[in-house]
């Protein structure tokens, strides 16, 4: 147990920090499953960000607005995107 | 302390983590097999309640989803999208994966950034643009749509996974080889190709199973005739009932050569999510 818990998980820690950062950031692309199941109901209580900007979209067919969503949208990738470079090539250089 | 979660002997400890193992196993496979079970049942025997007993089982929603309701159809929509796209994004982005490992320049790490800040973004971010551009292009309804959106997110996709792996190979071999007086195209295709083969493999296969299950860019970007399996699949969801026998055998086959190809490329998975972690950027 000791061993797992002061040599092991600290090795691993570059690995566990780029499955961190992909996985929350596929969850928050998250799609898929909320449009089958719920479709954002009831009311909007489940409409993830991806199906908010997809109904502004494609079913009110406001584009414009749902570009200027994009735009922020890809600001916040750009940030998490930029975090996690930094990790990345950071953690190379001491591995 | 009393009552220690694990025991104390190796073998003691072993036997604590296969039971847990297998019981996670158990809980994620379930739903699957239920799936498997529906797919085979008649609509009677779906609703009776009782999941795992004994049944008749039927390949009547197979028949009926894929003959009568032309599954076959986006069965065919989604290979063609998928391999396509698939194919493309390894021409382009192998030899870029390649290129991006061997740089130092500002301008490839500037690359790489890009392409990493293009897979974290929500997919929903580029639908717009493309649907408008595909719309005025007259590309809704053809294959050409789907594959190029798809390429949005498989080209990064296929480049970052590559450098990882083209990182493992030591900078000295491509010395040696162009000290032997071959051009880097040749090293790259007889030495280099070669060599990453079971990479190749594990990202091609990634590449064509992302492409597979995507289904935003399908559902806006095709109409009933070029639909891919993920887009149609709802359609069996109507007002007059929900068809779970034939949502499920669909279910079922558009699982199937997932299944099959992430157990052949098993070994090489984990290897590619991390390579890119530790080796140096």
């Amino acid at each position: 147990m000791q061993r797992l818990r002061l040599i092991v998980v600290p090795m691993l820690r570059p690995v566990i920090v780029v499955a961190v950062i992909f996985r929350s950031a596929e969850a928050v692309r998250e799609f898929d499953k909320v449009f089958v199941l719920t479709g954002g109901g009831p009311g909007s209580a489940s409409e993830v960000l991806d199906l908010f900007t997809y109904r502004v979209a494609f079913v009110n067919w406001d584009m414009s607005l749902a570009s200027a969503m994009g735009i922020v949208e890809f600001m916040a990738a750009l940030a998490a995107a930029y975090v996690f470079f930094r990790v990345v090539t950071r953690g190379g250089r001491e591995a | 302390m009393t009552g220690r979660l694990m025991p104390r002997t190796a073998t003691g400890r072993r036997r604590v983590l296969t039971l847990g193992l297998a019981i996670v196993l158990v809980l994620m496979l379930l739903p699957y097999l239920w799936l498997v079970l529906t797919s085979l049942k008649n609509r009677t025997d779906i609703f009776s309640g009782d999941v795992f007993s004994a049944f008749t089982p039927t390949l009547d929603n197979f028949r009926l989803a894929f003959i009568q309701k032309g599954f076959a159809r986006n069965l065919l929509n989604s290979t063609i999208v998928a391999t396509t796209a698939m194919a493309i994004a390894m021409a382009v982005g192998v030899p870029a994966g390649y290129a991006l490992s061997r740089t130092t320049a500002r301008s490839g790490t500037f690359l790489l950034f890009v392409m990493l800040a293009a897979r974290l973004m929500p997919v929903v971010v580029l639908a717009v643009p493309l649907f408008v551009i595909m719309a005025n292009l007259g590309l809704v309804g053809t294959y050409a749509g789907p594959v190029v959106a798809h390429l949005t997110f498989l080209v990064p996709f296929v480049v970052w996974m590559m450098r990882g792996f083209f990182l493992a190979v030591p900078k000295e071999l491509d010395e040696a080889a162009l000290m032997d007086g071959a051009t880097r195209a040749r090293y790259f295709f007889t030495l280099l190709l070669p060599m990453t083969r079971g990479p190749l493999a594990a990202t091609a296969i990634f590449a064509l199973i992302n492409s597979w299950n995507e289904l935003l860019y399908g559902l806006i970007l095709t109409n009933k005739l070029t639909a891919t399996l993920p887009v149609a699949t709802p359609s069996l969801m109507t007002p007059i009932g929900t068809f779970w026998g034939q949502i499920a055998a669909v279910g079922v086959v558009t699982t199937l050569p997932v299944l099959v190809f992430a157990l052949l490329v098993q070994r090489h998975i984990v290897r590619g999510m991390t390579g890119g972690a530790l080796s140096d950027g």
